[in-house]
């Protein structure tokens, strides 16, 4: 069995490079392809991208991407460290609230993180009147559209990724270390230093890792606060694929963000790797304290930063979903007209909706299918070693040029390049989380339904497949959250003959219509969340 | 025996979400003998002239017209030089005078004889071909808050002093036509100076947004008190609204303009057909649908104005332009903007 297993895991390896590839390879070809229609302006083949490689837009573009990002990941680091602390060390009110925020920026289309801040911190908003109302400052010029705005921005959508992961790794932290410290004599932050952080640091380290890709790769938040200030790599190849149809460019910018991107991605799983084997010496989770005193103020004191700062724009834009306006400036006041309206002739939310979840359903089942079968193979046919560095080559490329060579290969506007597309993009999160769970497997009991003369695939749905079952269940929630919250792939892809949430979305803002955009987000977060929080759930039951 | 231990409730949610995918996917077959036109967005929502018109020209020529939307303009293009010869539409719908010599570079469109364009100004033909005609067309204006407490500046100039330091907000000529309106009116006004007049221009800059839609939806929040729009955005909020608040600001230096054209594909098996349909979007009963669903002025000037019209400034001069470099030109004009902000 051992060579089938091989041959297993070289037929599933194969098919995972196929189906990253594919798209690629499409897109370079036309790339380089001969368009008939624009023989007038014919180069000689690859000179465009030899040109656009070493540009002076393309430094620009590296650099400002690096720095955004760099800048990105520290703020996101320093808000979510002691929401990490807090809710590794201390049971409080609101605890399991906050670990849930993690949802945010994985689901929340950016679009909305954008009207959402807009709405909250925009010069008419709800922050800027409060402020006003107190007497500071009536709203300085600006402040969202500057590249520091666009680091705020990155900061407080990926923070929670920080709390939720260096959270985890802190609470199963042995204290030993940081007590021996202790009573050698060390204070606090010293022994804290010297006993605690090193074990920490690789968790931290990779958790940063990851909000640095997603900052690195961001888009579309980017291109509305970002304008002025710069663009990202990304931005550009969009740019490229869409507006100047210079595809040769847009190949330029995407191989060396790759190229970058890979850095990123490696370290993570470096970081990955080393945080695994310094956990193994980690016992069960400390249970945790009640907080005293001066914790309980400090933990207060951070809550309602969090509330202010980043539930505040979420708020506001649930307001604005409810809010009926006589004129666009006019009087507001309560109402579901919104949805009255969306619900109305043609109902185009439930159209819609309905595609979306059919979209997204089915994007989700196959990439829990194919994770499931790519991370079960390289379980079964390797002993134990992890590595899954095929799940990672998927985060290092960029999506607007998946989305355009999926498009070269199958046409645009069609229903299957959308799963397809999707699929891409939620099947290496689904891969590495069955990855841990099929590791955390123990190998005798396979072994025992073995020996009672159980052929593998029956040891595996007996044996094993019902202890994964959760964690598959919950990988699935998470890819279907994933797919419904993406706006990017059919932002890309363009719509066509269908309409999806995230399309129906960007739809409504082009044509005057706030609030019911606002309406629609609505929906499409409480169809991500709910699958997210049934995912928590499960997760939390295992 | 339980294989998979989900709970009931996980089953029946599994179940349901592949129900729907398969129902949904299975809905959706069917071949088209219809006329297929490739436009974008805003001309294909519930809220654009689309549905009315298809469903007027299938009373009247008994051909059913089938819309693709590519996304907005920029893509549109895009798109149509990407699929070349192989492009799947019979005509397409919203290309325009800026855009104009790059699609007609792509030698994809059929020039089209159609009896309803001598009704219409002749200072609106963008090629003498006919391969693409206009059917509709507005001037690009900035718009003013009257309910800010700033004085509406009454030309280009004007927008480069002091007092509206970021308090302007306008789109990006590298994705979005109002962008490049602006960076045509500019050429036009200040010749090989534009690029100086961009410098100054540069503080009054509040945001640089990739398309109108979020310009426009930014200047509605009360994030900015002018932005660069229509002529015509004031008879929306008119229409629609029923108020005069925002305010199109007539320039003393004149404006661009923004053409709206189609076009026939040659490679269309079915040029007759399509060209009966454009000409149909050329009569007067097609073009009364226009002023109040793409906010422009009809190309055929037989068309009755509504009343909501009425408030767009009369006193706009329209001046000829256009963009001296349609490749690089929009590359400098954002990189001094970016430039000036760091």
């Amino acid at each position: 069995m051992q060579s089938g297993g091989r041959k297993l895991l070289l037929a599933t390896r194969l098919t995972t490079l196929a189906i990253i590839l594919l798209p690629l390879g499409a897109f370079f070809f036309s790339a380089f392809a001969a368009n008939p229609a624009s023989a007038g302006e014919a180069k000689p083949m690859g000179s465009g991208l030899a040109a656009a490689l070493f540009s002076s837009q393309t430094a620009a573009a590296v650099r400002f991407s690096l720095s955004q990002a760099a800048a990105s990941t520290l703020f996101a680091v320093i808000i979510g460290l002691p929401g990490a602390y807090f809710v590794a060390t201390y049971n409080f009110a609101g605890r399991k609230p906050f670990l849930s925020l993690a949802a945010v920026p994985f689901c929340l289309p950016p679009i909305l993180v954008i009207l959402a801040f807009i709405l909250y911190y925009g010069k008419n908003g709800w922050f800027s009147r409060a402020l006003a109302a107190a007497g500071l400052g009536g709203g300085g010029g600006g402040f969202l559209y500057s590249f520091w705005g666009l680091v705020t921005v990155h900061a407080f959508y990926n923070f929670p990724i920080i709390i939720q992961n260096v959270g985890s790794v802190w609470a199963k932290l042995p204290k030993s270390r940081e007590e021996a410290a202790r009573t050698l004599g060390a204070g606090r932050f010293r022994a804290f230093a010297v006993g605690s952080l090193p074990q920490l640091l690789p968790s931290l380290l990779q958790s940063a890792s990851l909000v640095f890709l997603f900052c690195f790769f961001s888009f579309t938040i980017v291109l509305v606060f970002g304008g002025l200030s710069g663009s990202t790599l990304e931005v550009g190849i969009y740019r490229a694929i869409r507006f100047t149809g210079d595809r040769q460019r847009a190949l330029a910018l995407a191989a060396v963000q790759t190229a970058i991107a890979l850095m990123a991605a490696a370290s993570f799983e470096g970081f990955g790797r080393r945080g695994a084997a310094v956990s193994k010496g980690f016992g069960a989770v400390a249970p945790r304290r009640r907080p005293k005193r001066a914790a309980k103020t400090a933990i207060a004191a951070y809550e309602l930063l969090v509330i202010v700062f980043f539930l505040g724009p979420l708020f506001a834009l649930a307001a604005e979903a409810f809010t009926v306006r006589d004129s666009m400036a006019g009087a507001a006041r309560f109402g579901f007209g919104t949805f009255a309206r969306l619900l109305g002739p043609g109902a185009p939310l439930v159209k819609a909706l309905l595609n979306s979840l059919s979209l997204s359903g089915l994007a989700a089942i196959l990439a829990t299918l194919f994770g499931v079968a790519l991370s079960a193979a390289e379980h079964y046919a390797r002993s134990g070693r992890r590595s899954t560095w095929i799940a990672l080559l998927p985060l290092a490329i960029s999506p607007a040029l998946v989305a355009a060579g999926l498009s070269a290969l199958l046409g645009s506007g069609g229903r299957a390049v959308i799963v397809l597309g999707q699929l891409s993009i939620a099947w290496p999160f689904v891969a590495r989380s069955m990855e841990a769970s099929f590791g955390a497997l123990e190998r005798r009991k396979n072994e025992a339904a073995r020996t009672l003369g159980a052929t593998p695939a029956n040891a595996f749905l007996l044996a094993d497949l019902p202890i994964v079952a959760p964690s598959l269940a919950s990988a699935a929630a998470f890819a279907f959250s994933m797919t419904m919250g993406d706006a990017n792939i059919p932002l890309l892809l363009g719509g066509g003959r269908f309409e999806t949430l995230p399309l129906l979305l960007y739809r409504l803002t082009s044509s005057y219509r706030f609030s019911e955009a606002c309406a629609v987000g609505i929906v499409l977060s409480i169809a991500t969340s709910a699958a997210f929080f049934f995912k928590e759930g499960t997760n939390e039951s295992s | 025996m339980s294989i998979i231990r989900f709970s009931r409730k996980e089953t029946s949610r599994v179940i349901l979400i592949a129900a729907v995918a398969a129902l949904s996917l299975g809905c959706q077959a069917g071949g088209s003998k219809s006329l297929t036109v490739w436009t974008y967005d805003s001309f294909v929502s519930e809220w654009g002239p689309s549905a009315k018109l298809a469903e007027l020209y299938e009373k009247q020529a008994g051909v059913k017209v089938e819309y693709i939307s590519k996304g907005d303009g920029g893509a549109l293009l895009a798109e149509l030089k990407n699929a070349g010869a192989k492009a799947e539409a019979d005509a397409v719908i919203g290309l325009d005078n800026n855009s104009a010599p790059l699609a007609l570079d792509t030698g994809l469109f059929a020039p089209s004889k159609l009896s309803n364009l001598a009704k219409g100004d002749k200072k609106l033909i963008v090629d003498e071909k006919n391969r693409l005609v206009p059917y509709d067309y507005g001037d690009f204006a900035f718009i003013w808050d009257s309910e800010s407490t700033i004085e509406p500046p009454e030309s280009l100039e004007d927008l480069t002093k002091p007092e509206y330091a970021k308090k302007v907000i306008i789109m990006d000529p590298r994705t979005s036509t109002p962008g490049l309106g602006l960076l045509a009116w500019t050429q036009a006004v200040y010749k090989e100076g534009w690029r100086d007049y961009w410098k100054r221009l540069a503080p009054s800059i509040l945001a640089m947004t990739p398309g109108w839609d979020t310009g426009y939806g930014l200047f509605t929040k009360g994030e900015a008190p002018l932005v660069l729009s229509y002529s015509t955005s004031p008879a929306y909020h008119k229409a629609y609204e029923n108020t005069e608040r925002y305010k199109t600001l007539a320039f003393s230096e004149g404006h661009s303009a923004q053409i709206e054209l189609a076009g026939v594909l040659a490679a269309s098996k079915r040029r007759k057909d399509a060209e009966k349909f454009l000409n149909f979007l050329l009569s007067e009963e097609a073009q009364a649908l226009l002023p109040e669903t793409q906010w422009m002025y009809p190309a055929n000037a037989a068309t009755t104005l509504p009343a909501s019209f009425s408030v767009v400034p009369k006193e706009i001069v329209t001046l000829s332009a256009s963009i001296a470099d349609p490749v690089g030109d929009p590359e400098a004009a954002a990189a001094i903007l970016s430039g000036a902000a760091r």
